[in-house]
């Protein structure tokens, strides 16, 4: 199989320290590849290491097999970046930052200004485009801090959690762009978040990073299935009990265990008859079942399961 | 690197406030300075002279400009040497004049010397008058007034203590020190903006753009250059052609001479936002640096008349003295290439080392 992107143990280290271990990826043309892992797990690095902004300690970045360390050149022209940051002019208008993000690609002047219509269009500024940016709602710096990546119509799109400190709204206008963008023009997307449902939503394939490794890889169902033969359990209490959660951490049968308030979910083994031990111990601490609900493990329960912490603590 | 650098102008276009707010501080404090400090020493005078006598000599004493000469009776002006109020009084006689000096007047000597001059002048012009036949009287009178008004030719002297023949001109000390010292400010707002979008990424953006990153540090540099230039350009312009100071035929080589400097306090900028890794910090950083470079420098006082070794030995390290030097040497002191070739090369040799160091700081703090 030949990869257009493919990253080969890819290693950073600061301080003798490897804030990004041996990772390996590849992303084929046209798919949503996730990069998940909760806040310092090594994205951003690895990120700017793929984008060719900083030089890794060890491994490689190859474009069509080629690397790209020392000819970054070929690998930025078929490239788009979106930063975390909103990386704007805050004082220029939509369209001036359209316009100056799209002049230092060296497009032509036409195709330019077709872009910029088109690209405004599609994040939905056309409206507001001579309002400078400082006095856009933080949905709106989003959309277009996207769209300055996408006007020279890159084969290859990096994201770097494009939805932080966003509203909802804006956020699944986002995800819809991206969704859309990836359809329409077959642009690659490599997408980093550590909300588990943006990548479940976005990505065909996903790779699970923490502490700057890559600790599991594949499809969505191919993660899933890594805890095929459990189930997660969701309980709803009455109030917060800390010995209720204390009795469930000891019992073998359960595992995973995550309490948040009133709620708590733990994972069992498929064929166990669960219910009536957690009956008997909410009948011991005193506390009310008000529900509970079985579903099919997400990745945040792969995630726990991996590392035995929850993505976003 | 156009596409930068029109961007660049276009920012500048929505907040001048700054850079037109500095432009007017230098030139009202220029202005004050200039005007505040030029500190005439008081004279009393009294005399025995007729007071056609007396205004010949009067008009003479007038063009001396660091005195000032009020007239007195000769009890009134004694009185004011007694109590301090002036440090020397001048008695006018017919055949020579007399000082009233209090003890710590040092320049007695120099003004002896103004007066002998003066004296001698008038007397030789009376003896000429006099001694000449009464119908031609008139005749000699106007051809003498004419001679004195344009002479054949002049013979120019420097004062013995003054080595380097250095002069002094208030105005134009003001005018660049404080203009030397504020354009600091301007430029490290210029500089700034890499700061500023290496905190907001638009940077990376920039980097992994079709344009080369030389041409992008070459923009923003090329944008700083041009905003401290064109202050300086501006305000020596405003004080030659609206206020009217002079600068001895130096002006247009002082928006020549002025280059280099610029070049020096770019670089030193980028040294510091290498250094700083916020805009807040870099503006520290600037504000903290400017001040003692210009006190350093001789923006605020001159630099020949400060004794500490330790001050002048420091001094050898502010871009500002040699850019003072440069402008001084194209003015008021009518220096030789070959003198300004010192100033020039230390500027270009700072501009080298703090522009390498910075940009090679800055690359590697890209990396981390």
């Amino acid at each position: 199989m030949e990869f257009m992107i493919e990253v080969v143990d890819l290693t950073k280290t600061y301080k003798k320290v490897n804030v990004v271990d041996h990772v390996n990826l590849y992303i084929e043309p046209g798919e949503i590849v996730g990069l998940l892992g909760p806040n310092g797990a090594g994205k951003s690095t690895a990120i700017a290491m793929i984008s060719t902004l900083i030089k890794p300690s060890k491994g490689d970045v190859l474009l069509n097999q080629k690397s790209v360390i020392n000819d970054q050149g070929s690998l930025r022209e078929v490239l788009g970046v979106v930063p975390q940051e909103i990386a704007l002019y805050s004082d220029l208008t939509a369209r001036e930052n359209l316009h100056f993000f799209g002049s230092i690609h060296k497009m032509p002047k036409d195709k330019l200004k077709e872009r910029i219509e088109i690209v405004l269009q599609e994040i939905g500024l056309q409206d507001e485009n001579k309002k400078l940016v400082k006095h856009y709602s933080g949905g709106m710096k989003r959309r277009l801090n996207i769209g300055v990546a996408l006007l020279h119509e890159p084969e290859y799109l990096i994201m770097d959690e494009p939805t932080v400190g966003i509203d909802p709204q804006s956020r699944n206008h986002i995800l819809e762009t991206v969704k859309k963008l990836n359809e329409r023009s077959n642009t690659a997307i490599i997408y980093t978040s550590h909300y588990m449902e943006e990548v479940e939503f976005l990505c065909n394939r996903i790779y699970i990073i923490d502490k700057g490794r890559v600790i599991a890889s594949g499809t969505k169902d191919e993660i899933k299935s890594i805890l095929s033969s459990e189930k997660t359990i969701r309980l709803k209490l009455e109030k917060p009990s800390k010995k209720l959660v204390e009795d469930l951490t000891l019992n073998p049968m359960l595992s995973n265990i995550l309490a948040k308030d009133a709620e708590i979910s733990l994972t069992v083994a498929k064929d166990t008859n669960f219910l009536p031990m957690i009956l008997k111990l909410c009948d011991q601490h005193h506390v009310a079942l008000n529900s509970f609900q079985i579903e099919e493990p997400s990745l945040e329960d792969v995630f726990l399961h991996l590392t035995g912490r929850a993505l976003r603590n | 690197m156009m596409n930068i650098l029109k961007t660049k102008f276009l920012l500048f276009r929505r907040k001048p406030a700054a850079y037109i707010i500095t432009t007017i501080i230098i030139c009202v404090f220029t202005y004050l300075m200039g005007q505040g400090q030029v500190t005439k020493e008081p004279i009393a005078l009294f005399s025995t002279l007729n007071n056609e006598q007396q205004s010949v000599i009067m008009k003479e004493l007038k063009k001396l400009s660091q005195y000032d000469f009020t007239v007195y009776e000769e009890d009134e002006a004694i009185k004011q040497v007694k109590d301090g109020k002036v440090d020397v009084a001048i008695s006018l006689k017919d055949d020579g004049y007399k000082l009233i000096v209090a003890p710590d007047f040092m320049n007695a000597p120099m003004l002896g010397n103004e007066l002998n001059t003066i004296y001698s002048q008038v007397l030789l012009k009376n003896a000429i008058i006099q001694s000449s036949p009464d119908e031609q009287k008139e005749q000699i009178t106007s051809k003498i007034v004419k001679i004195q008004d344009d002479p054949s030719f002049n013979i120019g002297y420097k004062n013995l203590g003054n080595e380097n023949g250095l002069k002094f001109d208030q105005k134009l000390r003001s005018l660049f020190g404080f203009t030397l010292f504020m354009v600091i400010y301007t430029i490290a707002s210029g500089v700034n903006h890499i700061v500023m979008e290496r905190r907001d990424r638009i940077w990376e953006r920039i980097t992994v753009s079709a344009i080369p990153k030389w041409k992008a540090y070459l923009a923003n540099l090329t944008y700083s250059f041009l905003l401290g230039y064109l202050q300086i350009a501006l305000v020596l312009s405003i004080f030659y052609f609206a206020v009217g100071v002079d600068f001895y035929g130096g002006y247009w080589k002082s928006l020549i001479v002025v280059i280099p400097y610029v070049l020096c306090i770019v670089s030193l900028s980028i040294f510091i936002a290498a250094i700083a890794n916020t805009p807040g910090k870099f503006n520290a950083f600037m504000t903290v640096l400017a001040v003692p470079l210009a006190m350093l420098g001789g923006a605020y006082w001159p630099l020949e008349i400060v004794t500490s070794k330790i001050m002048l030995a420091l001094s050898k390290i502010s871009p500002i003295k040699y850019g003072m030097d440069l402008l001084n040497g194209v003015t008021v002191n009518s220096s030789s290439i070959t003198d300004l070739l010192f100033p020039f090369s230390i500027l270009m040799f700072m501009t080298v080392i703090f522009m390498g160091i910075g940009i090679n700081v800055l690359e590697k703090k890209e990396q981390i």
